[in-house]
């Protein structure tokens, strides 16, 4: 194994500028949603009562989770230590600092009173796991700054370790919380589950390395550097092992549902669309199951594709597919099951709709304020490579593959 | 100092550390009897008091929304003619008992819970519950994150989605906060009762009762102790300050 | 978030109360009173001239943001509901009944000085910027209207 050399990118082409402009318009796109949805208030979203979270909910948490699994790769390499991950660390952090601030970009910006996020800093009831969330966000950005601080800092290296470590814990703390938001709601039978916090935490492994894989591929494929296929395998493989724990925790989510009677109507609005459901069914076996965890799989591990790129790359997209798809199934999905504030009543008349399914469709602003948070967050990365070398020069088998023999 | 008055409009205010006694008849049949102690303004509010709400289903009338108007008139809540996103505080629910068939109309309202989800998912601490059991939203630091919607068992909150004007003074609200029934906590501050309570009782219906729960003496206690009132929700054990009688 | 606002509110005021002098002392050394006058916010007149303020006007002016602060939290969390520094009551005195000025135009009380001194605040959001007067509720138990009680501590006549 050769030494690695982590070096900035150039940064001066076209190509690379017109990519920070296309993110970049993404962002004032976001922006200009934002000031819509806050002028006008949050009427002219299809956000309402019944609905509280919407689609700025679903890309906020997923990014949010996506950078706790984005911090995987290090985690990897220095409370495993891994070698074949070692070179590959510096990214996984800038990318976790990166998902996260699109996530928390998005999330902020969708609050009714988005000025007051000084409040949200300094006030704190510490028996919110929200509250709770915010000093683990915070304190995320502190602690992986630190430890790429370390990684990338020679004097500093040999604290590397120890840094990895602490930002392994945090980011499971992280996202335990994340997690807790919906578990901790007793009143909603699609919350109401303490699974619901390490169901997270294995989505987060997913999500995070499928966009790290994208990046990364991205990155080697823009620049002219080399990429070995010995560490895309090794991700590719871990990948597949992470999409298949995902479904194996909906599974048991779903079964653990199906087990208490009282939830019986939440399952058959969620898997077989009664009740009105069948627009979150839909979503949930077409775009999550299938299209998200299914095809990826099969793509990761068919024999004739192995080294396929192209095959790897549309697998993650579709991950990133379907891991928005599981958030809206979540988030949506579970607000928009009727309430049983009435147990053994049936609600004939109501002006709140008691009883009643809520169909919500996103409006553009909210869409467009959830693709804003994932440009922010590819434009963080983009200018992060430039300004700092988080990248190694060569990836190439003989570089980074500890058990390398020239053939 | 006790002092009884019959006043059909509006009842003479008191020295405010006096206790009122007022007994209204507003119609053969429907006696109203009020007991209000009202404190010192000076004064905070203590837990030796726990303000709450008894209703009778058997005797809300079906169809009838005189308390939703009092309540919009009396806070100020204007429809936008927008349903799904109008705020509103207290809502009339038609039910059907799947088993038997039997028809229920009630108000449905904040539950003022003694252990209030919404008070607990708070991030700033915007959700809080007065030391009397008034669970209200401190729209200063409230962010509006709409966290307490998602927690809330009753769907009791709603948020102002759109610019909020020509607010009473005694009731502030504002766009990108949430809201919810505050027991006219401005009135009950006075010895008062609240607007949907006395909506009810003015539509000669009679079927909700306000009071203090911790006083045995109370109106509420005394009808709670007599014939009972269940809690929605009862197995979340969140010990709700309105209670109904009927379903 | 008023925390902050009353240092940006103090740091600005100092900043602008500053510039003022430097500039006044430049231009109108001879003290030409009328001249300099125009460079302070044209503030309505209270609606009741023989009613003084609850505190003295310079005290007012420097720390109406606490007194005002303070009895927000006292007001909601406790039900402490004493006129003195209540914000109806500065309302209530400060704004013509009939007045059709509302938060943001220079004519209404709050903003006159506000806008002068460029400190945004968000009281007006939720709050009414007009008296109440006597339009309250028809089935309201209480008779009396908040600013015509003097009982409480505090208020001077």
């Amino acid at each position: 194994m050769k030494k690695i050399h982590l070096q900035e990118i150039d940064g001066n082409s076209m190509g690379y500028l017109g990519l920070l402009a296309f993110f970049g318009a993404f962002v004032l796109a976001a922006l200009g949603s934002t000031y819509y949805m806050e002028h006008n208030g949050h009427w002219v979203t299809g956000m309402n009562n019944q609905v509280v979270w919407g689609m700025p909910h679903v890309f906020a948490v997923f990014l949010i989770v996506a950078a706790s699994g984005a911090l995987n790769v290090a985690s990897i390499s220095s409370v495993f230590n891994q070698k074949i991950y070692k070179p590959l660390a510096p990214l996984s952090t800038l990318l976790a600092l990166a998902l996260l601030l699109g996530g928390l970009m998005i999330l902020v910006l969708d609050l009714g009173r988005p000025d007051r996020l000084i409040v949200a800093m300094t006030k704190y009831n510490f028996k919110s796991i929200f509250a709770w969330n915010m000093i683990l966000y915070n304190g995320f950005f502190v602690i992986v700054g630190v430890y790429a601080w370390f990684m990338l800092d020679r004097t500093m290296k040999k604290y590397s370790r120890y840094a990895g470590f602490a930002a392994f814990i945090w980011r499971l703390a992280l996202t335990t919380g994340t997690g807790s938001i919906f578990g901790f709601l007793v009143a909603r039978p699609g919350y109401d589950m303490a699974m619901m916090a390490p169901m997270f935490i294995i989505m987060s492994f997913s999500f995070g390395l499928a966009i790290y894989l994208l990046v990364l591929m991205a990155a080697y494929n823009w620049t002219n550097r080399p990429l070995g296929d010995v560490v895309v395998n090794r991700l590719r493989k871990l990948l597949g092992v992470f999409v298949a724990a995902v479904l194996y925790f909906v599974i048991v989510y779903h079964l653990t549902n199906l087990y208490a009677t009282e939830h019986h109507g939440f399952e058959a609005f969620m898997l077989l669309g009664e009740n009105g459901g069948s627009k979150y069914s839909n979503i949930f076996w077409f775009v999550q199951i299938l299209l998200g965890s299914l095809i990826p799989l099969a793509m990761i591990y068919a024999p004739g594709v192995a080294n396929c790129r192209k095959t790897l790359a549309t697998a993650c997209v579709l991950i990133v597919i379907g891991g928005l798809a599981q958030m809206y199934t979540i988030i949506i999905g579970g607000q928009a099951f009727p309430m049983e504030i009435f147990p053994g009543m049936e609600v004939l008349e109501s002006t709140f709709a008691d009883g009643a399914t809520t169909i919500y469709s996103a409006s553009l602003p909210e869409i467009l304020l959830g693709l804003g948070g994932i440009a922010m967050s590819m434009m963080v990365v983009a200018l992060g490579i430039k300004v700092l070398g988080f990248l190694p020069q060569s990836l190439a088998d003989e570089v980074a593959d500890p058990h390398y023999k020239a053939k | 100092m006790i002092e009884k008055t019959i006043n059909f409009s509006r009842r003479v205010f008191v020295e405010k550390t006096a206790t009122v006694a007022a007994a209204v008849t507003i119609a053969p049949g429907v006696f109203l009897h009020q007991v209000a102690q009202a404190k010192p303004a000076d004064q905070a509010v203590t837990s030796a008091v726990r303000w709450g709400m008894l209703i009778d289903t058997n005797k809300c009338a079906t169809g009838c929304t005189a308390c939703v108007s009092a309540c919009n008139e009396e806070n100020g809540i204007q429809s936008h003619d927008r349903p799904a996103t109008d705020q509103q505080w207290i809502r009339k629910v038609k039910l059907r008992d799947t088993q038997t068939g039997h028809i229920t109309s009630l108000p449905m309202m904040c539950q003022h819970c003694e252990k209030p989800p919404c008070v607990d998912v708070c991030p700033t601490g915007a959700s809080m519950k007065r030391e009397d059991g008034i669970v209200l939203v401190d729209k200063h630091i409230c962010i509006g994150c709409r966290y307490c919607m998602m927690a809330c068992p009753y769907k009791a909150r709603s948020f102002a989605h759109e610019t909020v004007t020509d607010q009473k003074d005694y009731a502030p609200r504002g766009k990108g906060t949430v809201e919810a029934c505050t027991l006219c906590v401005h009135r009950v501050d006075e010895g008062g009762t609240p607007a949907c309570v006395e909506a009810c009782n003015a539509a000669e219906h009679g079927a909700m009762i306000f009071g203090d729960l911790k006083d045995p003496e109370s109106n509420i206690s005394k009808e709670l102790e007599k014939h009972g009132g269940t809690q929605l929700r009862a197995d979340l054990r969140l010990n709700t300050g309105v209670r109904y009688q009927g379903i | 978030m008023l925390q902050l606002k009353q240092l940006m509110h103090k740091s600005l005021l100092m900043v602008v109360g500053s510039a003022l002098l430097a500039l006044s002392s430049a231009v109108y050394a001879d003290g030409d009173a009328e001249r300099k006058a125009s460079f302070m916010p044209d503030i309505p007149e209270p609606m009741n001239k023989s009613l003084k303020c609850v505190k003295p006007e310079e005290d007012m002016k420097k720390n109406h943001m606490s007194y005002i602060l303070h009895q927000r939290d006292k007001t909601l969390r406790e039900g402490i509901r004493t006129p003195t520094f209540s914000l109806k009551e500065c309302i209530n005195c400060h704004v013509p009944e009939n007045s059709t000025a509302r938060f943001g135009d220079s004519k209404h009380f709050c903003s006159s000085c506000h806008n002068f001194a460029g400190v945004t605040i968000d009281c007006f959001q939720c709050h009414t910027d007009r008296p109440a007067g006597d339009k309250k509720h028809s089935l309201n138990t209480s008779s009396l209207p908040h600013y015509a009680d003097t009982s409480a501590e505090g208020v001077s006549k």
